[in-house]
């Protein structure tokens, strides 16, 4: 009898886990990638400039175009350098940006904290969403030689409504992000 | 149940359920719990396996004391089974029923009439706003052609009059470098909504624009139109180029259900693509509700079980305790039910077996007590009691029997009566019809050899009131003693008669013996001289003997009693012994030589009696050159009393079996000239002196006779045990 339950206990965690981590594994992936990203100095200040180039699969345009709000998230550390242990993060910044379609009047428009800003072109929409200049300047001491930056952009699928977050779990062309990238500095 | 474990099983139930339940509301509300959803899911899982653990712990150790055969399980399993299949068939069933009716009822949620309805409705609503922008587009570029040919002083008036059917709409005149011209429509802000630079830069690319904005004043709630178009052909004569602008606000119930239409075709479209989500959702939360409530009802028939079967297993317990006397009352729980009653009973019970038990337990000892009695009156009696069942066979006896047999009744117990050497010739069928009141006599031999004479007794008893058996009582008494005391007697009796009765004419007779000698003596002829003489020789020499045989009879028969002195064997020895120091044949072994034991006794009559057994010792060797007689004195020990003993032992011919036990009765010998009062008076006095005599024969590895022992105990000694030799 305790083997039966076992089993059956056994089969339902297979299900379970097949389910969330095997499903569609086989589509497209939509992709952003860090071209370049760079800091550069001006007006006693440094700015966070770079190249960005977002592609976004067919289900995400679907997807947005059936109203679906895509939050992207854009990240940067300051890390300071140590031997043994992992480099310490000694400062972050963080953008959130919320990228919808109006399917009525045809219009994408952004909100970036409280600001609204609307967007003929789905470009010019993804650009205020992950463009990286004018997005952040730095005071100088945190640029210094000990200390290195890197940056993220990632679309954030825990944002999405509940059960489409679910689906986009197991749903590849919902993995979007650049991974950690090392940010240069020219003078 | 441990505490730990009550404990663990409390905070694991609680913890399931209050997960569950934020599950369940996390389902049914998407929105609730959405950061957390993830979290919820792993603590789930965590607790479904944690109660996993718990139940099988638990089931594991029910099983443990099915299979260890404990009172009570086979009826915790059965229970368990029953109450786990009553809990888990129908959650299996409601899972199963569940899972279809949501599999269905999510399908219901799309339906294709209400995607095309939307769609529709979508598309109108689209259409409706192109034909507004077509509209003010058109107006705006008619507007901008119309102003063509109208001088700029003329501007204000000629746009009253050609937008005066439009009163909602901002109609803005203005050249390139920003001058207005003209405005028509201001809103309460009093200052037109100038186009960015971005629109003018778009207006300088391709001629004219349309679009549809949110106003600045209510960007959330309100929809605007702004169309803006050149014209050129200015009348004025100036050279920079005309611009017209209209903003025509798009009406605002219009707006609210566009809104509408755009966020209930953005909700539909999200949950028809989130469907496969929610149907997870669901899935998981029907999974886990399952889960605990197949394990939750497996936790809840096993103590369920468990807690019933409690006070049986109680009562198990109780009789158990009961059966070593414990009477302690059961604990009953604060739940009113029928096992408390059963409970209940059973002390009841357990309080009247107390009383009962305490009762028979008096009872037991006065019984108990008073069987001590009767077997200490029993062990006392100098009578020998022997209880037969109806077979024969050995029951139960007293000390005394034991003593008077000379043998070890207990080796006999169970066992027939004709394995006890006494009574094995003994027709015990015959005595059992003889009425009990008239006594039977027995002479037989111990398993020593030594006689023994029984008065007894026997009794047949039917109705016992013990059970129902037959039993046979014998009773007896040893008359041994008496007997030979009364023959003793007798002996002593008629040795006086004799010894009067015939004494008394003896002088006579020799007397007229001598005298008829001397008066004939010198009248006869030779012959008859020598007949006369060879008779009254004759007469004479009888009459000696038969004085000499008169006056031991008078010592048998008037022995005189003993005048106890303590004297020193050693002594005693030294002064016998030289009297036979001319008996060059035999050898004399003294072993009592320094001796310092001691003996109560009368020093003449043991004088006596040493004198006689050595002459006896003399007698039975004969004319054996290498004759020995051997003297010795030793300390005897045992359990009753201990003994000095003093054996004369020789090498002579022994004595024959036959004769052993009658050895010490008058007038048995085995020599031609012995009266055979000898060892008759010999044992007179050594018992006068309270001691005992016995006569065996001495036997060698191959059992001949080597020759005899005469062995006194004494009871009465004084000694230094260091100081005795023993031979």
């Amino acid at each position: 009898m305790f083997q039966i339950i076992f089993k059956v206990l056994y089969y339902f965690f297979l299900v379970f886990s097949f389910n969330i981590t095997f499903a569609e594994d086989d589509r497209k992936q939509s992709k952003i990638i860090i071209e370049k990203v760079y800091l550069i100095e001006e007006q006693q200040k440094f700015s966070l400039s770079g190249d960005v180039s977002v592609t976004l699969e067919e289900t995400l345009i679907n997807a947005l175009v059936k109203g679906v709000t895509l939050e992207f998230i854009s990240e940067l550390e300051l890390l300071s350098a140590r031997r043994v242990f992992p480099d310490r993060i000694v400062k972050q910044w963080k953008r959130k940006a919320s990228l919808t379609y109006h399917g009525i009047t045809r219009r994408y428009y952004v909100k970036i904290r409280e600001k609204k800003i609307f967007f003929e072109s789905l470009t010019l929409a993804l650009a205020a969403c992950l463009g990286l200049k004018k997005w952040i300047k730095l005071k100088k001491k945190y640029v210094q030689k000990k200390n290195s930056m890197r940056v993220k952009l990632s679309l954030n699928i825990d944002s999405l409504p509940k059960p489409l977050a679910l689906v986009a779990a197991s749903d590849p062309a919902w993995k979007m992000t650049t991974g950690w990238v090392l940010v240069s500095v020219e003078e | 149940m441990s505490l730990m474990l009550r404990i663990t099983l409390i905070l694991v139930v609680l913890t399931a359920c209050i997960l569950l339940i934020v599950l369940s509301v996390s389902t049914a509300h998407t929105s609730q719990f959405d950061d957390e959803y993830a979290w919820l899911v792993v603590a789930n899982v965590v607790v479904t396996v944690l109660m996993s653990f718990v139940t099988l712990m638990i089931i594991k150790r029910a099983w443990g004391r099915y299979k260890k055969a404990v009172f009570g399980s086979k009826l915790m399993i059965r229970l368990s089974i029953g109450f786990a299949v009553i809990g888990i068939v129908p959650a299996a069933l409601v899972f199963i029923v569940s899972n279809q009716f949501l599999a269905r009822t999510i399908d219901t949620w799309f339906s294709n009439s209400v995607d095309v309805a939307l769609d529709s409705g979508y598309a109108l609503g689209r259409a409706t706003l192109d034909a507004i922008k077509t509209e003010v587009y058109s107006q705006t570029r008619q507007l901008a052609f119309d102003l063509g040919n109208i001088p700029k002083s003329e501007l204000p008036e000629v746009l009253d009059a050609m937008t005066n059917n439009n009163s909602e709409a901002e109609i803005t005149v203005l050249n390139e470098v920003g001058v207005i011209l003209a405005v028509k429509g201001l809103r309460k802000e009093l200052v037109p909504d100038l186009p960015s630079k971005g629109m003018l830069d778009r207006l300088k690319a391709i001629g004219s624009l349309v679009q549809i904005e949110s106003p600045s004043n209510d960007p959330h709630n309100s929809l605007q139109v702004r169309a803006i178009s050149y014209s050129n052909s200015f009348r004025s004569g100036e050279k920079v180029a005309l611009i017209v602008q209209w903003i025509e606000p798009i009406p605002k119930r219009l707006v609210k259900d566009l809104e509408a239409l755009n966020k209930g075709f953005n909700d539909y479209e999200q949950l028809l693509l989130g469907k496969k989500g929610i149907s997870q959702i669901y899935n998981v939360t029907l999974i886990f509700t399952m889960l605990l409530s197949v394990l939750g009802a497996l936790l809840a028939s096993v103590l369920l079980s468990s807690w019933l079967v409690g006070p049986i297993r109680s009562l198990e317990k109780a009789t158990k305790a009961v059966a070593i006397g414990d009477f302690r009352p059961l604990k009953k729980d604060k739940l009113n039910h029928e096992l408390n009653d059963l409970l209940a009973s059973f002390n009841e019970m357990m309080v009247k077996l107390n009383t009962a038990q305490s009762v028979a337990l008096e009872s037991a000892l006065q019984l108990k007590a008073s069987s001590r009695f009767f077997e200490k009156v029993l062990a006392h009696l100098t009578t020998g009691v022997i209880v037969f069942d109806q077979d024969w066979n050995l029951e139960q006896f007293n000390s005394s029997a034991q003593t008077i047999l000379g043998c070890d009744l207990v080796n006999n117990l169970e066992k027939s009566i004709k394995e006890i050497t006494v009574f094995s010739d003994l027709n015990f069928i015959e005595i059992i019809k003889q009425p009990p009141q008239k006594p039977q006599k027995i002479d037989s031999i111990r398993e020593d050899g030594s006689e023994l004479s029984l008065i007894f007794t026997a009794f047949l008893l039917s109705d016992t009131g013990f059970d129902d058996k037959r039993r046979v009582i014998l009773v007896f008494d040893d008359v041994t003693a008496l007997l030979a005391a009364q023959k003793s007697q007798a002996w002593a009796d008629m040795a006086r008669g004799l010894a009067h009765e015939i004494k008394n004419p003896l002088t006579p007779i020799q007397l007229s013996a001598e005298r008829l000698q001397k008066k004939l003596s010198g009248h006869l002829n030779e012959s008859e001289e020598a007949i006369l003489l060879k008779s009254t020789q004759m007469i004479v020499t009888q009459v000696t003997a038969l004085k000499t045989m008169i006056d031991e009879f008078q010592n048998y028969a008037r022995l005189p009693s003993a005048q106890p002195s303590i004297v020193l064997l050693d002594e005693i020895l030294i002064e016998i012994l030289p009297l036979y120091s001319s008996e060059f044949r035999i050898s004399f072994i003294n072993l009592c030589a320094g001796s310092k034991a001691m003996v109560k006794v009368d020093r003449d009559q043991l004088i006596q009696v040493v004198h006689n057994l050595i002459q006896n010792a003399q007698d039975a060797i004969g004319s054996n050159p290498q004759g020995e007689i051997k003297i010795i004195c030793k300390l005897i020990e045992s359990n009753l009393k201990n003994k000095v003993r003093l054996s004369v032992e020789d090498n002579g011919i022994g004595i024959q079996e036959n004769l052993l036990t009658k050895v010490f009765e008058p007038y048995i010998t085995t020599k031609s000239k012995g009266t055979g009062l000898g060892l008759a008076i010999v044992k007179k006095i050594v018992e006068e002196n309270k001691a005992e005599i016995s006569l065996s024969n001495k036997k060698n590895n191959k059992g001949q006779v080597i020759g005899a022992v005469a062995t006194i105990d004494f009871t009465n000694y004084f000694l230094k045990e260091n100081e005795i030799i023993y031979g």
